[in-house]
């Protein structure tokens, strides 16, 4: 169980990439695509638990998720994201942009 | 524009925002605490380590501001400024197309306010909307006298007046002014207070008036024959050589009952007499010279008041005044009574309809103006489209400028049309007849002006976005590269140098387009490279 508060080491841009594939199973809050990001990379990527807020608003400003009140498992008012249209291909064009950029990366320090 | 929508939705809802985040901060805190807690940690711990794990709430609040506020005012203001550097850079079309709008917006504008003021307005008074006007022509005072008998019992108060041109003059030329003689309660009913002095009263209607006869004057009276004086109330004011001692000043903006005159001189009835001597008409009971409006009583209606006037059996007093006298009829009177509404509301009603074709056709100059400068700047967007920009950005541009040049030409529309609006009041006025009407610009006008300006904006607008669909990336740029390759004078030098030009702005506009690579090569500037490039631009 992480407790640390690191700022986010993640390339810039990539928490929103990350965040909108999380989505594409379905609606989550804000803790479940902590959880779901955190198990989903084995226990590597830990994102800064309140800079995901910031993150989802800058999606929800974009249109590319939406959110609605809805109760967690705690019986508690939570907020759901689910993925719209446009985060659909959003998701679609950053990530063929990442592959790109990764791969670019990993041709140059192949390169001797 | 639908982000600049949302910044607005947050800018007017932003503590309700900033407390749903919090909230939704605090669940996710809530479950960790939860987990935390399974995992084994005994609660205060749990709760503390949930909270060092979201870290700074207060940071991650900020930052959500500025993400929704002032990423969408800084995208709107670059949108101004790029739109006000795009109509400096071509002063002419600004020109011709804000003065065109100017005129369309001023003419209709000066036209609605007329019609505003004549016939929509309501007058300024207390509750103008419990007025209402004794309809059928004018009244005899022995009528009058009747109703005023029984004001209290049948309405919440009742008052007549007499519109009149009098002389000022001491001698020599005369000065004529629209002036009234009212009944005591005449102020009293309508509820007009006087900003100098007091207003007329009952007991200046009596025989025995306490101060002799006395007068009310306008605001516009007062400014203009008495410069604003404050020592006013108790001055002389002749009027038809007979001195009258003023005793108070009407309110800026009130013209009296009648629409369409600027009642500058109001006398009680009891000056009648004095004026017209033995010619009196105050006790004929054919002369008919008198308005009559009541003021109903709360929750009474029109009709309940016709019955309640009925009741008094006047007829017997008016049954001389025509062959086929009307039972009397009150009919709502809040904006007023006018004679030049009858006259002159379908003649208004059609200027209306023709101005606002004239605005159509400024409206239709304006829009293909707006396209023919589209297509001249094809060459202008497409390297905007090339370097990145979006289509919907573009189109956002176009309907900035519209907009910028129809609130330069509403505003510029606004002052004409107070000077041309006045100017046609004018042409309004006969010798007999002066006509003085207060075209303040009030919120009616102000809202037909904005609406002008937007619907003109929707209608300039409409086509070029509709034409710069046609506009391709890099499109013009293929066109102006010929353009310079054709020319076979052209010296060398300049013509590889504007194809390097070229292939740059390729290379940063479209990350993979392999023109990067082709411009690295030394073969870059060979013909045959040269068609190859232009075709990936």
């Amino acid at each position: 169980m992480g407790l640390t508060n690191a700022p986010s080491d993640l390339l810039p841009g990539t928490l929103e990439l990350l965040i909108l594939k999380a989505l594409v199973g379905g609606a989550k809050h804000g803790y479940g695509i902590v959880e779901h990001l955190r198990l989903a990379s084995d226990d590597v990527l830990r994102v800064g638990e309140s800079a995901l807020y910031p993150a989802l608003q800058r999606l929800l400003f974009n249109g590319w998720v939406k959110a609605e009140w809805g109760t967690s498992e705690n019986n508690r008012r939570a907020r759901y994201y689910t993925l719209t249209a446009r985060g659909r291909r959003q998701l679609a064009a950053e990530r063929a942009e990442f592959d790109r950029m990764i791969g670019a990366i990993q041709q140059v320090l192949g390169t001797t | 524009m639908i982000r600049i929508f949302r910044s607005l939705q947050y800018l007017f809802g932003r503590s309700r925002h900033d407390a749903d985040l919090l909230e939704e901060i605090e669940a996710h805190r809530a479950l960790r605490q939860d987990a935390l807690a399974r995992d084994g940690l005994a609660p205060e711990a749990a709760a503390r380590a949930s909270r060092r794990a979201l870290g700074n709430v207060a940071i991650a609040v900020d930052e959500t501001h500025d993400i929704w506020a002032i990423r969408a005012i800084d995208n709107a203001s670059h949108d101004l400024r790029a739109a006000l550097r795009g109509l400096r850079k071509s002063p002419g079309f600004a020109l011709v197309a804000i003065g065109t709008l100017a005129l369309g917006v001023g003419a209709n504008t000066a036209l609605f306010s007329i019609f505003n003021s004549l016939i929509l307005r309501q007058l300024p008074v207390r509750d103008p909307g419990s007025l209402a006007l004794l309809t059928n022509g004018s009244w005899s005072y022995p009528i009058w006298r009747e109703i005023r008998a029984h004001e209290t019992e049948l309405f919440d108060g009742a008052f007549a007046w007499s519109g009149q041109r009098f002389d000022l003059s001491t001698g020599g030329q005369t000065e004529l002014v629209d002036a009234a003689y009212v009944s005591g309660r005449f102020f009293d009913v309508l509820g007009v207070t006087a900003i100098r002095g007091r207003m007329l009263t009952p007991a200046d209607d009596g025989g025995a008036a306490p101060d002799g006869p006395v007068a009310v004057i306008s605001h516009r009276l007062w400014r203009q024959r008495f410069a604003g004086a404050n020592d006013v109330v108790g001055r002389q004011l002749t009027v038809q050589r007979i001195p009258f001692t003023v005793v108070g000043v009407m309110p800026a903006g009130f013209f009296g009952p009648d629409v369409g005159r600027m009642t500058d001189v109001v006398l009680p009835f009891a000056a009648e007499p004095l004026i017209r001597g033995k010619e009196s008409r105050l006790a004929r009971t054919a002369s008919w010279w008198l308005q009559i409006m009541v003021r109903l009583k709360p929750g009474q209606s029109v009709e309940q008041a016709n019955a309640a006037l009925r009741g008094l059996r006047l007829e017997p007093l008016f049954a001389a005044r025509t062959s086929n006298p009307q039972p009397l009829t009150l009919a709502p009177a809040a904006t007023g009574n006018s004679a030049l509404r009858g006259r002159f509301q379908t003649p208004l009603v059609v200027m209306v309809v023709v101005v606002g074709l004239v605005l159509l056709v400024a409206c239709a100059n304006m829009a293909s103006l707006m396209l023919a400068r589209t297509l001249a700047r094809r060459r202008e967007l497409s390297v905007r489209l090339a370097l990145g920009s979006s289509r919907w950005r573009l189109a956002r541009l176009v309907l900035i400028e519209s907009l910028i040049v129809a609130a330069a030409g509403a505003a510029f529309g606004l002052a004409f049309a107070s000077w041309s609006g006045g100017l046609l009041v004018r042409q309004l006025s006969t010798a007999q007849n002066r006509v003085s009407l207060e075209l303040g610009f009030d919120w009616r006008v102000l809202a037909f002006t904005a609406a002008l300006a937007s619907l003109s904006t929707i209608v300039a607008s409409v086509a070029p976005m509709l034409g710069m669909k046609r506009v391709g990336a890099g499109e013009s740029l293929k066109n102006a590269g010929r353009a310079i390759a054709g020319i076979a004078v052209f010296p060398r030098a300049v013509r590889s140098s504007s194809f390097r030009l070229r292939c740059r702005s390729c290379w940063s506009s479209r990350r993979d387009c392999s023109c990067a690579r082709s411009r690295r090569s030394p073969s870059c500037r060979s013909a045959s490279r040269r068609s190859r490039c232009s075709s990936w631009s």
